[in-house]
């Protein structure tokens, strides 16, 4: 029952992706002055383990290399090889190609020549390289041979898993028997007998080709609980060497043509089997319901409606769940990216001549896989930049009284229905100063006093924007910082900019969850039903408890509590037809996003739901203040609402400590970040 | 009813392999990851077969065996290590630990169906 094995390639690809990342994350740990077995465990179980597939699959180099890595991580982890920085950076650069030949692989490409990197691996373990092929010799051919098998099981044989039946019939296959005697002399009485233990015995007379080998092979897995005793016959000729011509094996295509053709690589997520289970009993509950509401159809009378009422509530209590457990499955650490990062700030300290420690928290934070994949270049541009541009040079440090060694801190949690991800550093603080000239310079602000230290720090998001004096192989390419905030927007997420001069800069990355669904409240404006993102929403006060007030050249505020907020009509915003003033009861959605907070008009709130983002992208541009789509439950079509786009469209402005002016203004200073 | 097997490894591929050999001889098999998530399964149910690799994070293939030993349900279960050829020493920490017999790795399905036909009728 042979089978193709290519099609376990993309399982191979998936899991030694993950190993490779596992090395690429905890290699850099073998810097550290003390080394943990743990460590050095999941280390080389990590180059075995892909050995071990790629060597089955045919994936030659792959095995090539993972055997030489195995080898230099053995030496490590029996403390035969000494760890230190060049190594560890020799074990990243296989590390590295590892990845590429697995990319490699899956595109049915040739591997690159790795004679250089292996062999300086196999210095470094002091191996000779190839790994140990062993030829399969084939069975000389016997003649039959008559056998006197005893066979004498211990009495603890059974509690080990054993069956003495299983160990006479494989041998009974092997040739003809011409008898067995069964040895009952051990054998207690019956109130004496436990039968857990064995007590009997046997001896068999087998006529049979099989060598003294194969005979021994049929009681491996018993010959240390039980006495197993193989005489041959005296009449039996004694087996003359043989000869056989040794057929080679025939050379397998690598699977060559099965993966012909293939198409690109799918994406896979791997979930924990727990998560697997909880839906499986969901669709079993599910099922359940269904076939309580169809019986319940079946023969329908009034009397029956309290049953199909029930029914139809845990049919509604299931799919709920149901929901959430699916979307649990997209869930999965951030740290998954996190764990990156030790790689980049390591290859960053190196390169910029800066001693910079990453500091993890909060890696276990879940979130929804697309998310964390969206999530990684940002990060990456923000590390980049807060080991470029944000921490000072040991001197400076020291000089200015603070650790020599400069740390990045990476955190993420949950925090209602977002996600929080900080990037922070412990250095210098942004140069409001220096951002304001450049800006200037740029033709970003005129020139002239300068706006509070908040709207300077935010240009810095501005595409093309650079304060960098000399341009640097990291950063200071112009991209970056703006590109960071496009993809936050892009996940509907915001960022925001907090910074103490001398002490450091944090970025704050707020997402939603997932991108899939969103909890949201329904609302109407006139005959048009829109949904709100609930949680940017703050509270909602009925507009005849709030005063409004127009403010000439600003617009209209309401008043919340003695505090005047700029309104947004949303009916105005995007130009429906509201109730007029007087009819029906307006209400205000206080909404609130990254540091702008400003109240809705809406003439009535409908309800919370869960709503399914639907993107309008595919076939429409995607107008502003809108972030796409949504099937409500009577099947009718609602636009969500974006409040950052709302927040555009009212000309609503951030929040200043400017007490003078309410928040708002009726023009933007700001440049357009968007392109 | 069909048989059930209990596979235990921490690679993916070998645990896949493993369990397709398995299923396409008639058996019901269920998959866990590492010793501790397979005990969890062997709380909840009765296995016919369990094959386990031993190098293993979490709990080890060794572990995972001896604790198979003291439940009632797996006394006589047969229990089958995924070992290397040169696990020799390995085979004798299994043995000793409980474990039935051993699967020598590289996979290759009509062995490990062999394997299994010597310890399961």
């Amino acid at each position: 029952m042979s089978f193709d094995l290519s099609r376990f390639n993309q399982t191979f690809f998936d899991e030694s992706r993950e190993h490779v990342r596992t090395l690429e994350e905890r290699l850099i740990e073998l810097d550290a002055p003390t080394v943990d077995a743990e460590l050095m465990g999941v280390l080389f179980r990590a180059a075995h383990s892909i050995k071990g597939s790629s060597g089955l699959l045919g994936f030659e180099a792959i095995t090539r290399l993972t055997h030489a890595m195995e080898n230099v991580l053995d030496g490590l982890r029996n403390v035969e090889i000494k760890p230190s920085p060049p190594l560890t950076t020799l074990l990243l650069e296989a590390t590295d190609m590892l990845s590429k030949l697995i990319g490699y692989a899956q595109d049915n490409e040739a591997a690159p020549d790795l004679g250089p990197l292996c062999a300086r691996l196999d210095a470094a373990s002091g191996s000779n390289g190839a790994p140990v092929t062993s030829t399969p010799t084939p069975p000389p051919v016997a003649k039959d041979t008559v056998w006197h098998v005893t066979f004498q099981p211990q009495p603890e044989m059974f509690a080990r898993g054993q069956d003495p039946a299983l160990v006479l019939r494989e041998l009974v296959s092997l040739g003809t028997v011409s008898e067995v005697q069964a040895q009952l002399d051990a054998l207690p009485s019956l109130e004496r007998l436990d039968p857990e233990r064995c007590f009997l015995s046997w001896r068999v007379r087998l006529e049979t080709k099989a060598t003294e080998a194969e005979l021994k092979e049929v009681f491996a897995f018993v010959d240390d609980v039980a006495t197993v005793l193989l005489e041959c016959e005296p009449a039996a000729l004694p087996e003359l060497p043989q000869t056989v011509e040794a057929a080679p094996e025939a050379e397998k295509p690598p699977e060559a043509d099965a993966r012909h053709g293939e198409k690109k690589a799918e994406q896979t997520l791997r979930v924990s089997t727990g998560k697997v289970d909880k839906l499986v009993n969901l669709v079993g509950e599910l099922v359940i319901a269904q076939a309580m509401i169809s019986r319940c159809l079946a023969d329908f009378e009034p009397s029956k409606l309290s049953t199909m009422v029930q029914a139809v509530a845990d049919l509604e209590r299931h799919t709920r769940e149901m929901q959430d457990q699916v979307m649990n499955i997209r869930m999965v650490p951030v740290g998954s990216i996190f764990g990156r990062f030790r790689r980049l700030v390591r290859d960053l300290s190196g390169s910029l001549g800066k001693d910079i420690r990453l500091e993890l928290v909060g890696e276990d934070t879940e979130m929804d896989k697309s998310m964390v994949e969206h999530l990684a270049d940002p990060l990456m541009h923000l590390v980049r930049n807060a080991a470029d541009h944000g921490l000072e040079r040991s001197e400076a440090r020291v000089a200015a009284g603070k650790p020599a060694h400069g740390t990045i801190t990476l955190s993420a949690r949950h925090q209602g229905g977002n996600v929080v991800v900080d990037i922070a550093d412990d250095g210098a603080g942004l140069d409001t100063q220096r951002i304001f000239d450049k800006a200037v310079e740029r033709g970003l602000l005129p020139p002239g006093e300068m706006p509070s230290a908040e709207r300077v720090h935010e240009l810095i998001f501005a595409a093309g924007f650079s304060t960098a004096n000399a341009v640097t192989d990291l950063s200071g390419r112009g991209v970056g910082m703006d590109v960071v905030k496009r993809s936050v927007d892009g996940m509907n997420g915001a960022i925001a900019i907090s910074t103490t001069k001398g002490q450091g800069t944090r970025f704050r990355i707020t997402l939603p969850l997932t991108l899939a669904i969103i909890d949201g409240m329904s609302l109407r404006v006139g005959q048009s039903t829109f949904v709100l993102p609930l949680n940017q929403v703050v509270e909602t006060l009925p507009l005849s408890t709030a005063p409004v007030k127009s403010i000439y050249g600003h617009g209209e505020v309401v008043m919340v509590r003695g505090d005047p907020l700029p309104m947004v009509r949303l009916a105005r915003a995007l130009q429906v037809d509201d109730e007029p003033e007087g009819v029906g009861r307006p209400l205000a959605v206080i909404l609130e996003t990254g540091d702008v907070r400003f109240a809705l008009r809406v003439d009535e709130l409908l309800g919370k739901a869960q709503f399914v983002i639907k993107s309008l992208e595919p076939n429409f541009s995607r107008p502003d203040g809108v972030l796409g789509a949504t099937i409500m439950g009577d099947g009718s079509v609602s636009l969500i609402l974006d409040v950052p786009g709302l927040a555009r469209l009212g000309d609503v402005r951030a929040r200043s400590d400017d007490s003078r002016s309410p928040g708002f203004s009726s023009q933007r200073a700001l440049p357009e970040v968007h392109a | 009813m069909a048989r059930t097997a209990l596979v235990v490894d921490d690679s993916t591929t070998m645990q896949e392999m493993v369990s397709f050999t398995l299923s396409k001889a008639g058996f019901d098999v269920t998959r866990a990851s590492n010793g501790q998530e397979a005990l969890t399964r062997a709380n909840g149910q009765k296995f016919d077969l369990v094959i386990t690799d031993l190098n293993m994070p979490v709990m080890d293939g060794l572990t995972l065996i001896k604790s198979l030993r003291t439940l009632p349900t797996f006394k006589f279960t047969p229990v089958l290590m995924l070992t290397t050829e040169t696990g020799d020493d390995r085979k004798q920490q299994g043995r000793a630990a409980g474990a039935t017999g051993w699967f020598t790795k590289p996979f290759d399905s009509d062995k490990l169906l062999a394997v299994v036909k010597k310890v399961l009728p």
